[in-house]
C-alpha cells in the first residue's frame, strides 16, 4: 500500500520537475554578452527586417514577429523579404527604432534577436524572452549570419552559403588580374545629393575582391550627405547605386541623373554604372552572394573585353 | 455690505476653482488607471486589478503592467507637470502669455545638449548622463539669455527676443548634428526630439520625480509671491518682494523643470504654452489654484497624448509630442478665440 503511494509521489515530483524545466536551453555568447537561449526556438522575434528577418527566412526559419516599414493605412513592408518570401505569418511589431514591446509580448516569443542599438531595450525585452544582440554593423554579414545560424540551429545552411560566397570570391581572383587597379564606388543617390554607402554587403564584396577605390572614397564618411558638386571626386571605373521600389526613388532622382555632373561620370558614359534593387540584395548571405555575383559578372565581362582589347572603357583610366 | 458681498463672491470663486482642481485631479487618476488597460497587449480592468492587488511576481501581465505601462504612465504625468509648471513660471516672470520654455531658448538648450550627447558624444556619455546634459544645456542657455537681456534686472521683452535668437542658433546646431550624424543614431534622436515616452522606465520615473519635488514643489508653494509679482514690480517691491532674487529663483526653477522633462521625454514645446492657458481659462490668475491646476492639466495632456499615440495605430508608435501638437494646437486656438483672448 505504501509503495504505490511513494511511486505516485515520485512520479508527480519528476513530472513536475520536467514541467518546471520547460524546453531545454543552452548558453550563447558573443561580444554583447551571454544569454541563455532555447536549443530549438519556437517563436523568434526579429527587431530588424532588412538584416535579421530576411536572413532568418533565407535560413528557412519564419520569425513569428518582425519590425518593418509601415506607412499609415498601407501594408507593412518587410524590407528585403516582402517580395521574395511569404511573410503573411509574420506579425508586424513596429519600426526597428521603436518596436512595440507589448505586441512582442503578445506573441509569447521564446527568443528575440536585435542589433547593438537595441541594447537600451534589452532589460525590458528580457522580461519577455531571452534577447540576443548581433553584430550586424560591427562585424558585417558573414560574422552576424554565422551567429544567427548558430542560434536557430542552421549552421549547415550557413556553411553552404558561406562556401558559395567564398567560391565566387576565389573565382573572381582567378579571373581578374590586378583588381586593385579597378576603382569602384558604391553610393546612394537622393533628390539633392548622395552618400557613399554600399548595400547588400557590397562594401564587403569590394573589399574581398580586392578592388580599388578613388582617393576621395578613402577619406569619405557614409554619414555625410555630399552635394552634387562633389560627385566628380568619386568618379570611378565602376559606380554602384541602389534603389528601393516602394520609395519611388527612381522618379525622385531623375533630375539628379540628368545633370551634367552625373552624365559626365566615366562610369555613366561607359555603361559601367550598376543599378541594383536593394530590397533584393539585403544585408544577408544571399544579399552578399547576389552582390558578389553581379559585380563579378560585370567586372569579369569587362576583363574579357579588356584582355581582347575590344573596349576602350575597359582599359585602365 | 459691499465687503461682505465681495468676500462671498471670492469664497464662491475659490470653491469653484477648488472643485475644478479636484475634478481634474480625479480625472487624471481615473484616466491613468484606464490607460493601464489600453495597449497592444489586451487586458481587462479585472486583469489589471487582480495583478495590482495580488502583486504576482511572475507572468506576462505583471511585466506589461509594472515594467512597461506603469512607468510610462507615471512618466507622462510627472513630465507633463514639469513642462506645464515651467511654462506658467516663465509666463509670469516675463509677463508675456506667449512665453514658454520652447520660446525663450531653455528647451532648445536642453534639447541640443541631449542631441549632442546622443549623436556626437555617444561613446562618452551614457543614457544616465542625458538628464545632466539637458540640465547643463538648459542652465547655460538660461544664464546666457539672462546675461544678454539684463538691464538693471531681467527685461522681459529683451528676454524673449534674446531667447528667440538663441533658439534659432541652437536650432541650426541641432540641424547640423542631425544632418551629419550616423543614420541609426539620428533616427533614434529624431524620435526623441518628437517627444516620445517609448523608453520610459522606472529610472526615468524616479529621476523625474526627484526633479519635480526639488523644483516643482517650491513653485507651487510660492503662489503668494507669484500673486504679488503679478501686481507689478513697484507694488510687489513695496510689499517686500525681492524682485531680482525672485526673477533668478523663478528662472532657475523653470530651467530645472524643463531640463528634467526634456532629458526624459524629449521636446514637447507645446505643453508649457497650452496647459497654463487652458488653466487660466478655468480658474483665472490666482496662483493658489492656477499652479496646481496647470500641473494637472499638463499631466493630463501628455498622458492622453501618449495613450493615443501608443494605441491608435499600434504597433506603430506615434510620439506623444506629435499627438499633443496635432490635437492641442487647434484646441488652444478654439479656446482662445471663443473667449476673445486673441487680440
Amino acid at each position: 500500500m505504501r509503495m504505490p503511494a511513494v511511486f505516485v509521489t515520485l512520479l508527480c515530483f519528476v513530472s513536475g520537475a520536467f514541467a518546471e524545466a520547460g524546453e531545454p536551453t543552452r548558453m550563447f555568447t558573443n561580444q554583447f554578452g551571454k544569454t541563455e537561449i532555447p536549443v530549438s526556438p519556437r517563436c523568434v522575434v526579429s527587431l530588424h527586417d532588412f538584416s535579421l528577418t530576411t536572413q532568418l527566412l533565407e535560413f528557412g526559419v519564419t520569425p513569428c514577429g518582425s519590425s518593418g516599414r509601415k506607412r499609415l493605412f498601407e501594408e507593412t513592408v518587410i524590407r528585403g523579404a516582402s517580395h521574395r518570401f511569404d511573410t503573411s505569418a509574420i506579425r508586424y511589431v513596429g519600426t526597428h527604432q521603436a518596436p512595440d514591446i507589448e505586441t512582442i509580448a503578445a506573441l509569447k516569443p521564446d527568443l528575440i534577436v536585435g542589433l547593438s542599438y537595441h541594447a537600451a531595450l534589452r532589460d525590458k525585452l528580457s522580461s519577455i524572452a531571452p534577447v540576443v544582440l548581433l553584430p550586424v554593423h560591427e562585424s558585417g554579414i558573414l560574422e552576424y549570419a554565422e551567429q544567427l545560424a548558430d542560434i536557430v540551429g542552421k549552421q549547415a545552411r550557413y556553411n553552404e552559403l558561406s562556401m558559395e560566397y567564398q567560391g565566387i570570391v576565389s573565382a573572381f581572383k582567378r579571373r581578374v588580374r590586378d583588381p586593385a587597379t579597378i576603382t569602384v564606388t558604391p553610393m546612394e543617390i537622393y533628390r539633392d545629393g548622395f552618400r557613399i554607402i554600399g548595400r547588400g554587403g557590397m562594401e564587403q564584396v569590394i573589399s574581398d575582391f580586392g578592388l580599388g577605390h578613388v582617393a576621395a572614397y578613402t577619406n569619405s564618411s557614409r554619414d555625410i550627405p555630399y552635394s552634387l558638386e562633389r560627385l566628380s571626386d568619386f568618379d570611378s571605373d565602376v559606380i554602384i547605386d541602389t534603389y528601393e521600389e516602394m520609395l519611388n526613388e527612381e522618379a525622385e532622382t531623375k533630375a539628379f541623373r540628368s545633370t551634367a555632373q552625373w552624365q559626365n561620370l566615366f562610369a555613366v558614359r561607359n555603361r559601367q554604372f550598376l543599378y541594383l534593387n536593394r530590397s533584393r540584395y539585403a544585408e544577408t548571405m544571399n544579399g552578399l552572394i547576389g552582390s558578389a555575383t553581379l559585380l563579378f559578372s560585370h567586372i569579369g565581362e569587362r576583363e574579357v573585353r579588356r584582355q581582347a582589347g575590344i573596349d576602350e572603357a575597359a582599359q585602365p583610366r | 455690505m459691499i465687503s461682505a458681498l465681495h468676500n462671498s463672491a471670492t469664497t464662491l470663486r475659490d470653491k469653484q476653482a477648488r472643485n475644478i482642481v479636484v475634478f481634474v485631479f480625479i480625472f487624471t487618476l481615473l484616466f491613468a488607471f484606464l490607460s493601464i488597460t489600453f495597449g497592444s497587449y489586451s487586458m481587462t480592468v479585472a486583469d489589471v486589478v487582480t495583478t495590482l492587488l495580488t502583486g504576482d511576481d511572475t507572468g506576462i501581465l505583471r511585466t506589461i503592467i509594472y515594467e512597461i505601462r506603469l512607468p510610462r504612465i507615471l512618466l507622462a504625468i510627472l513630465s507633463g507637470m514639469a513642462m506645464a509648471l515651467s511654462g506658467v513660471v516663465l509666463q509670469v516672470l516675463t509677463r508675456n502669455s506667449l512665453a514658454a520654455p520652447g520660446l525663450v531658448g531653455v528647451e532648445a538648450g536642453a534639447g541640443t545638449a541631449v542631441l549632442l550627447a546622443m549623436i556626437v558624444w555617444r561613446s562618452t556619455l551614457t543614457v544616465e548622463f542625458y538628464a545632466l546634459a539637458a540640465f547643463v544645456g538648459g542652465v547655460s542657455v538660461a544664464l546666457l539669455i539672462t546675461l544678454l537681456s539684463w538691464n538693471r534686472g531681467v527685461n522681459p521683452l529683451r528676454l524673449i527676443l534674446v531667447g528667440v535668437g538663441i533658439t534659432a542658433i541652437l536650432s541650426a546646431v541641432s540641424d547640423t548634428v542631425i544632418t551629419y550624424g550616423r543614420i541609426d543614431q539620428v533616427e533614434s534622436a529624431l524620435l526623441w526630439l518628437a517627444g516620445s515616452l517609448r523608453n520610459a522606465g522606472w529610472a526615468n520615473v524616479r529621476g523625474q520625480f526627484v526633479w519635480l519635488v526639488i523644483s516643482g514643489m517650491p513653485v507651487v508653494l510660492l503662489y503668494r509671491h507669484f500673486d504679488l509679482f503679478q501686481l507689478g514690480e513697484a507694488v510687489a517691491g513695496s510689499r517686500g518682494l525681492d524682485i531680482g532674487r525672485f526673477h533668478l529663483v523663478g528662472l532657475l526653477l523653470s530651467v530645472m523643470l524643463t531640463a528634467s522633462a526634456v532629458a526624459n521625454v524629449g521636446t514637447m514645446s507645446f505643453i508649457g504654452l497650452l496647459a497654463p492657458h487652458a488653466s487660466r481659462l478655468l480658474v483665472g490668475d490666482r496662483h493658489r489654484f492656477l499652479l496646481p491646476l496647470t500641473a494637472l492639466v499638463g499631466a493630463c495632456i501628455v498622458l492622453v497624448g501618449d495613450t493615443i499615440g501608443r494605441t491608435l495605430f499600434a504597433p506603430l508608435q506615434i510620439p506623444a509630442g506629435l499627438v499633443v501638437a496635432v490635437i492641442g494646437a487647434p484646441y488652444l486656438l478654439f479656446l482662445l478665440s471663443r473667449r476673445g483672448h486673441i487680440s
